[in-house]
């Protein structure tokens, strides 16, 4: 247990920051690895949950193919790529995206179906167009379902970005991970470990005070009959459009 | 690179190396299906603790998160002291501890969703708590649980090979042998392997879960 405690020694020795691969330059490739990754995941799944969604066409297939995205083993997808062009960096990114997009996509989907029917048909029976009824309705019910899915694909990327730093030699928080790992020394190991588990923790936090911002909270505590632990408690402070969904109960 | 046990590659060709991939495909279906057991036998009172003290369920599933952040490789060498340097133990038991995100949360949300009339009928004919729980609660929430280990088993399966990393974990050896020796169809040939043993598993977890929940059928054609 001592050398998880020393883990703090290495984090807290000031040489270990600065410099070409210093802990401030890993910390940002890291988190800009991470952030790509997520963010192509959610360019790419959002509008494909969103028509499986919302047309309930090709969800046996998404579902088969989110399945097999999940089955592919990132490193062996990254050290596939790495040996077909050597110190390039899109490897990594593809192999992250690729893990980020099932969470979405199924998430997102699941969110636009579960959206109570006589919800929709109000909507469309107040004269809301199908893309109305997607914009105004569906998404803002959704949301918190939808916001699951891209917590837990940035939670999974933030995880794996390390193997950019296994032996592939691309940076990130993985680098001092694998350093130490090589040269025995633990104390390297935990205090970049730490560092990669507060990321997690930051970018969770992050995520759900955005989503406490974006969510409407009509639709908060109808889709939350599961106590939410962080969301719960404050109230929001941007009421959106439409508010619908507030269960009788 | 390859450890001490186990047949290498040969030459830069798939020809004359099935029997490689056969031998680290059953390695892999050993580690898959004791880690998910095992993650399965530690989530269930986990769950089960969760489902009944409604308080302890956010701090569970933070925890089980937590878990997941941790790295790979700093998981096996926390492991290392209890389990052993030269052996599997290490890959396998962090593989468990991965799957304790899925497990414990799905576990719980189909726990949740058995109907409050069903739970008091149980009550109502006399079922303790505990054996309500087992022969009532539990198999309702079958459905969950089966989609929970589907997906635990389908990231496991390809999880393991980042044990690779390290020279070992199955599978996951043809990539780091494959990445030393610039061997790409050793690499192709052990993702190809891992897809499929992860379709496959999951499609035998998918029957499984028809063949216990009858009444789950039974209700969309009737």
């Amino acid at each position: 247990m001592s050398d998880v405690l020393d883990g703090f020694g290495w984090l807290t020795t000031a040489a270990h920051w600065w410099g070409r691969s210093g802990i401030l330059r890993s910390l940002f490739e890291h988190l800009w690895y991470s952030a790509f990754a997520t963010g192509l995941a959610v360019l790419i799944g959002l509008p494909i949950g969103l028509a499986i969604g919302h047309t309930g066409h090709g969800r046996f297939v998404a579902a088969a193919a989110a399945n097999g995205l999940r089955a592919v083993p990132t490193v062996g997808i990254v050290t596939l790529l790495f040996l077909a062009q050597p110190r390039a960096l899109y490897p990594v990114l593809v192999a992250l995206t690729v893990l980020a997009i099932p969470s979405i996509v199924l998430a997102t989907a699941a969110g636009i179906e579960t959206v109570d029917a006589d919800v929709k048909d109000a909507a469309r029976g107040i004269g809301l167009s199908r893309m109305q009824v997607l914009r105004d309705v569906e998404i803002p019910n959704a949301l918190p379902l939808i916001f699951a899915g891209v917590r837990s694909a940035a939670n999974q990327v933030l995880a794996t970005a390390t193997i950019a730093g296994f032996g592939f030699g691309l940076g990130g928080l993985g680098r001092f991970i694998y350093a130490g790992y090589s040269g025995r020394r633990f104390d390297e190991v935990y205090g970049a470990t730490m560092l990669v588990v507060g990321l997690v923790l930051l970018v969770e936090i992050t995520l759900a005070t955005v989503q406490r911002l974006v969510v409407s909270p009509g639709v908060r505590e109808s889709s939350t009959r599961r106590p939410v632990p962080l969301d719960a408690t404050v109230p929001s402070t941007l009421p959106t459009a439409i508010q619908l969904g507030g269960e009788s109960t | 690179m390859i450890g001490e046990a186990g047949p290498t590659w040969s030459g830069p060709q798939l020809a004359g190396n099935w029997d490689v991939i056969w031998y680290y495909l059953q390695l892999h279906v050993q580690y898959t299906v004791v880690a998910v057991a095992l993650g399965a036998l530690v989530a269930l009172p986990l769950g089960y603790c969760g489902y009944r003290w409604r308080r302890t369920y956010p701090p569970l599933l933070t925890l089980a998160n937590l878990i997941y952040a941790i790295p790979s490789i700093t998981m096996f060498v926390l492991l290392f002291p209890f389990l052993g340097i030269t052996n599997d133990k290490p890959i396998v038991v962090a593989m468990a501890l991965y799957t304790l995100v899925i497990l414990v949360r799905c576990l719980v949300e189909g726990l949740r969703a058995v109907p409050q009339a069903t739970i008091a009928a149980a009550t109502a004919m006399g079922y303790g708590s505990l054996r309500r729980f087992v022969t009532v609660e539990l198999p309702l929430a079958t459905p969950n649980l089966i989609a929970g280990l589907r997906l635990a088993t389908v990231s496991t399966v390809s999880l393991i090979s980042v044990g690779g990393l390290i020279g070992r974990g199955a599978l996951g050896r043809l990539f780091s042998d494959g990445f030393t020796r610039d061997i790409p169809v050793e690499v192709r040939s052990a993702i190809a392997a891992i897809v499929a043993l992860a379709l496959v598993a999951d499609l035998v977890l998918l029957l499984l879960g028809r063949a216990l929940t009858p009444w789950a059928r039974a209700r969309v054609t009737g």
